[in-house]
């Protein structure tokens, strides 16, 4: 298990190796596919220079108020419909009404309303990550067990105790699990709108760079894209176990006995 | 009388939503230009079905959700039923694969355009690129789920490698396989619109911007909203036809290894 990446690793360096001898030989084309090494040059070069940090800066400007409004709409409205079957009925048919629409679609409505800049990307990112974190908001909380609202109900916990010690506890694990989901999408949407219609920020940074023909500005920006992609995942898997095994701990302590 | 409420409420939500725009937009609270009545954006749908024009487009897009789709779903399931099957596959291939999957599919778009140009080529090999990885990893995890025990019992009986392949491993892992293939169903009409709308002339995605820069606005909302109702079609269909395939699957893996 240790040692067994090995292989793999080592297939990527060839890869890398072979793209690098067929651009160096002049075999693919330098203007589409440069050296490896001049991409790692040029992405050292565009760090210290400040443009690509400036770049992800200006897109997470807009990831982050985009996001946290999807998180505390869905959470919310999740945490509604999955405990009052009322309102569950109400809200059900609009939103499998609205889930099926590819978000990127909304783009040029929002674009009417809102026109080019940040309000636009901020409502889209917010659209498309609102989503997820509603389903497993609401199924988590409509998966826990009765007999846990009964005891609560016993015990006569007012509605706000109820929520917040014990149908928020149990329902945690598939929150986080939509929380993270929607870390991708928001990057995602993050990116398509700067496509469609950007000024500034990563995923415009990648476009100018093709089009005006600087390819390894070009692959930088993406392998960079692809590092904080990662690195965003990480992060958040992260900090989900260590909060959700303290909630764990919490959960067994105070409901099991 | 107590179970009709049920679905009523959230029925008549949406109806009172529809004309609640109609009167927003028959008042002009909104500005009229961007904001037409349900009415006309139904009747601009209706039209635009029956003149063929949203069928034309359609028919572009989703032949190119269906190629690169295709593509992805026989690379994603041989992928991941090698890589769960030989370990050695799996640790040769694990690290590349890992290395690619973080880097948002919308990003390659621009790449796809410097080598494969804007028309079909780059458009389906991003909408494979997207569906790949959920195909992919839900094949692996199925496989690599699928009981130890029963593929040693197999091989006691000197079934070969293609033979438990066949007979226990696919029919064992294809629930994992059918829901890969259903995310992917989704990612590849996301893509098909996103590609359309950065570059090309064909295409829902192409046509609904389109009629937003000359202000079409009701062509414009009629194309979101046949989207959503393709969209949701998609998904039912794909639902419908695991149903069906599966309940053979089970039935067939029962027969040929239980008894």
């Amino acid at each position: 298990m240790r040692h067994s990446r090995l292989s793999g690793i080592v297939l990527v360096i060839v890869l890398l190796a072979i793209c690098e001898a067929l651009s160096r030989s002049g075999i693919v084309a330098k203007n589409y596919v440069p050296p490896v090494t001049v991409i790692l040059q040029r992405g050292f070069e565009l760090f210290a220079s400040g443009v690509l940090p400036t770049a992800f800066l200006d897109t997470f400007k807009r990831l982050a108020p985009g996001y946290v409004y999807a998180a505390l709409l869905g959470v919310g409205l999740g945490i509604l419909m999955g405990s009052i079957p009322r309102i569950y009925r109400l809200f059900n048919t609009l939103i499998e009404l609205l889930r099926p629409l590819p978000s990127a679609a909304i783009i040029p409505v929002i674009m009417l309303f809102l026109g080019l800049g940040d309000q636009m990307k901020i409502f889209v990112i917010a659209w498309a990550s609102f989503f997820p974190i509603l389903l497993s908001t609401m199924h988590g909380v409509r998966s826990i067990e009765a007999t846990l609202i009964d005891t609560a109900r016993t015990f006569r916990f007012g509605g706000a105790r109820t929520l917040l010690m014990f149908v928020i506890p149990a329902a945690s694990p598939q929150i986080a699990t939509g929380l993270r989901l929607s870390v991708s999408l928001a990057l995602i949407l993050g990116v398509t709108t700067e496509l469609v219609a950007g000024e500034n920020g990563i995923g415009f940074l990648i476009l100018q760079a093709q089009r005006s023909f600087r390819a390894a500005d070009m692959y930088a920006g993406v392998v960079t894209l692809g590092i904080v992609g990662y690195l965003l995942n990480w992060a958040f898997v992260t900090l989900e176990s260590q909060i959700l095994s303290w909630h764990r701990g919490m959960t067994i302590r105070e409901i099991v006995p | 009388m107590r179970r009709e409420p049920r679905h009523w409420s959230g029925v008549v939500l949406v109806i009172l939503l529809l004309v609640a725009w109609e009167a927003v937009a028959r008042l002009e609270l909104v500005r009229a230009l961007f904001f037409p009545p349900a009415t006309a954006i139904f009747a601009a749908l209706w039209s635009l079905t029956a003149s063929l024009d949203l069928v034309r487009e359609y028919a572009a897009t989703l032949w190119r959700a269906a190629a690169g789709f295709s593509l992805a779903a026989c690379l994603g399931i041989a992928t991941g039923v090698v890589m769960g099957f030989y370990r050695p596959a799996f640790s040769l291939l694990e690290p590349l694969i890992e290395m690619l999957r973080p880097i948002p599919t919308v990003a390659l778009i621009p790449v796809a355009i410097l080598l494969l140009g804007i028309d079909n080529a780059m458009k389906i090999f991003v909408i494979a690129w997207a569906c790949f990885f959920p195909v992919w990893i839900n094949t692996l995890e199925a496989v690599r789920a699928v009981d130890k025990e029963l593929m040693d019992t197999a091989r006691t009986f000197r079934f070969s490698d293609p033979a438990i392949l066949a007979k226990i491993v696919l029919p064992f892992a294809s629930p994992g396989i059918f829901t890969g293939l259903r995310i992917s169903v989704a990612f590849a009409l996301i893509l098909a619109v996103i590609s359309e709308m950065i570059a090309g002339e064909t295409g829902i995605g192409r046509f609904i911007i389109e009629s937003e820069m000359a202000f079409r606005i009701p062509q414009m909302y009629a194309g979101v909203f046949s989207l959503a109702i393709v969209g949701y079609g998609l998904n039912r269909i794909f639902l419908l036809a695991e149903q069906r395939i599966l309940r053979w699957h089970y039935a067939s893996a029962r027969a040929e290894i239980v008894s």
